[in-house]
């Protein structure tokens, strides 16, 4: 059996809480596996720089075996290229109305939204789209957190736009994941409006009960309690040492590390290498530098979607 | 397919009274936009509009060839449109559209269906037209005749079904929805949106009076005079004696003398409640201040 939605994307703008909240509702099922990036064709792994290669062989998943068990485990992320084997993430449905997935790869992907059209036409399709600057800088963050960098803010950035080549599995794309236009119009061109719902991010950081609750409508559940929708995943983090981090990650020396301490104790000296306090705000300088980046499609993109961004340019 | 070979590619579907004249008015005066020489050929609609007879009596355009000699496209005109706003209304005419031409552009406005209601009340009631009090037609359409008023004003206002089908047929970047009330106060942006959405290379710029037109703008005055006769002729022809018509002419174009009785708007703000809430969320717009 094959999925009725999709969440695209995009990264960085919730689609992790998305994603624990749609798999919270009795009449949903989700891909136990988060992203199984199925319908992505131009990605491909094989293609990959070294560093996004080491980035999937440390996810460490025996996929066939997995697929075998009853897949109670979830897992973020993997390629699951072949078809039998993503039927299989979605054998477990039983009575659940809806059966979906979240790959944020389908939106910045040339081929995903035709894939999905062609294979599955009446798909609905959900994207959330977060203020690009905000999303940029969250990603930063991300890799802050992951130790996939230690460079400063605009260093990582530019070094990441002027890698050659570039593009999924071969740079962060920290700049370019956010010019949603053409990612956008992709969709917008294949599936009819009442197919496809784009929510904003600063909505559903305001409400999230009612965005899950148009959401649930859009993909034809009953409506739960607002109240459930609460909790904050994948939350940014600093690091107290970006330096270390980055080092101890790259050297694959901190997942053994973390998988060599006893799981009790593993998020207390996880957190050891985190500051409690909130996660650093990007400077003004840097702000600027993205909203000028971004001026252009935010223009495209509120003329796409009839819908005013003006809080994106403020 | 038009003896030039070419299909419409812009539909303002709807809804009646809600700014469609004014936006065809505008849109006709753009050099790039071929609009058809009647505003509303309701030619997607005519089986719907033959089965209502209350407007329509004079025949709606049904032969393909009537319909493709409206349009008198130039080759640098890439645009080619028409605004019949029964398209909106009619079940089927979607799916209609989407045969002749799926790649069309389909444009809605909607406004405040309490006011759209009482609109076209105001109109009739210049022309003579119903013989009924509004609130007779809201609130106690009992025998036939009412209950075609009935459908003309407070059903019409039903927006949700009527615009999911055209969401469910077209390609979510081929249809923009626009507001009755963004039109009346942020003009300028709202052809600009509309400048982008069609793809067009120079400037949408609004006519200085969309009313009554435009002398400098030959084409669309001629169009809108054709319009304006032709509407009137027909409303007039299918309910008023021949003696009434040229005192009725006079009248037309009065300001509204008359207001909604509160029971009235209670009873449609009531009405059309959760009917907007659905709309609310199926077009992911604020429409608060009509239900509010």
């Amino acid at each position: 059996m094959l999925p009725d939605f999709f969440v695209v994307g995009a990264a960085k703008s919730g689609t992790t809480s998305l994603y624990h909240f749609l798999d919270r509702h009795p009449d949903v099922y989700m891909s136990p596996i988060k992203e199984p990036n199925h319908f992505c064709t131009d990605i491909r792994i094989d293609e990959f720089s070294e560093e996004f290669k080491r980035h999937e062989r440390e996810k460490n998943l025996d996929l066939s075996r997995y697929l075998a068990g009853d897949m109670k485990e979830k897992h973020w992320g993997y390629f699951v290229r072949e078809r039998s084997d993503y039927l299989k993430l979605f054998r477990n449905i039983t009575t659940e109305k809806a059966a979906g997935e979240v790959s944020n790869s389908y939106l910045f992907s040339h081929r995903a939204a035709a894939n999905i059209r062609q294979e599955i036409p009446a798909a609905k399709i959900i994207m959330m789209l977060r203020n690009p600057s905000e999303r940029a800088w969250s990603h930063y963050l991300a890799n802050l957190r992951d130790g996939k960098t230690y460079l400063p803010f605009m260093d990582e950035i530019k070094k990441d736009a002027g890698k050659n080549p570039k593009g999924w599995g071969r740079s962060y794309l920290y700049l370019e994941m956010g010019l949603y236009y053409a990612q956008v119009k992709r969709y917008m061109d294949l599936f009819p409006a009442g197919q496809l719902k784009i929510f904003l991010y600063d909505d559903f950081k305001k409400d999230p009960g009612d965005v899950m609750n148009q959401l649930f409508e859009f993909i034809g559940v009953p409506s739960m309690s607002g109240d459930l929708f609460r909790e904050k995943f994948n939350r940014a983090r600093s690091p107290v040492s970006s330096r270390l981090l980055y080092f101890l990650s790259k050297t694959g020396i901190k997942r053994k590390l973390f998988r060599a301490i006893p799981a009790p104790f593993r998020k207390s000296v996880k957190d050891s290498f985190f500051k409690s306090s909130q996660p650093q705000l990007p400077g003004d300088d840097i702000k600027q530098y993205l909203a000028g980046y971004y001026r252009n499609d935010i223009v495209l993109l509120e003329s796409l979607l009839g819908r005013s961004l003006q809080s994106w340019v403020e | 397919m038009m003896k030039h070979g070419r299909k419409t590619n812009l539909f303002i579907v709807g809804a009646a009274k809600a700014g469609t004249t004014m936006l065809y008015q505008h849109l006709s005066a753009h050099p790039q936009i071929c609009m058809s020489s009647i505003k509303e050929p309701n030619y997607f609609s005519s089986e719907g509009i033959k089965s209502d007879h209350l407007y329509y009596k004079e025949p709606v355009v049904e032969q393909e060839s009537v319909y493709s000699r409206l349009f008198n496209p130039s080759p640098g005109q890439k645009i080619i449109g028409e605004a019949s706003v029964s398209y909106l209304f009619y079940p089927g005419t979607a799916e209609k559209i989407f045969s002749y031409n799926p790649e069309t552009k389909i444009v809605i406005i909607l406004r405040d269906p309490v006011r759209r209601a009482f609109s076209p009340y105001l109109m009739d009631r210049k022309l003579g037209l119903v013989p009924f009090s509004f609130d007779e037609v809201v609130l106690k359409p009992v025998d036939e005749n009412k209950k075609t008023y009935f459908q003309q004003y407070v059903l019409y206002g039903l927006y949700f079904d009527q615009v999911r089908k055209y969401m469910d047929v077209f390609p979510a970047g081929q249809v923009r929805i626009f507001l009755f009330d963004s039109i009346r106060d942020h003009l300028p942006e709202v052809l600009s949106q509309m400048e982008n959405f069609l793809g067009l290379s120079s400037p949408l710029k609004p006519v200085d009076n969309p009313d009554i037109n435009e002398a400098a703008m030959p084409s669309s005055k001629l169009t809108a005079m054709l319009y304006r006769q032709r509407a009137m002729r027909r409303l007039l022809r299918a309910a008023v004696p021949d003696s009434l018509r040229n005192t009725l002419r006079g009248k037309l174009f009065e300001p509204p003398s008359e207001l909604m009785s509160a029971a009235s708007m209670e009873w449609l703000r009531n009405y059309y409640l959760d009917d907007l809430c659905k709309l609310e969320r199926l077009i992911q717009s604020d429409l608060k201040a009509w239900y509010e």
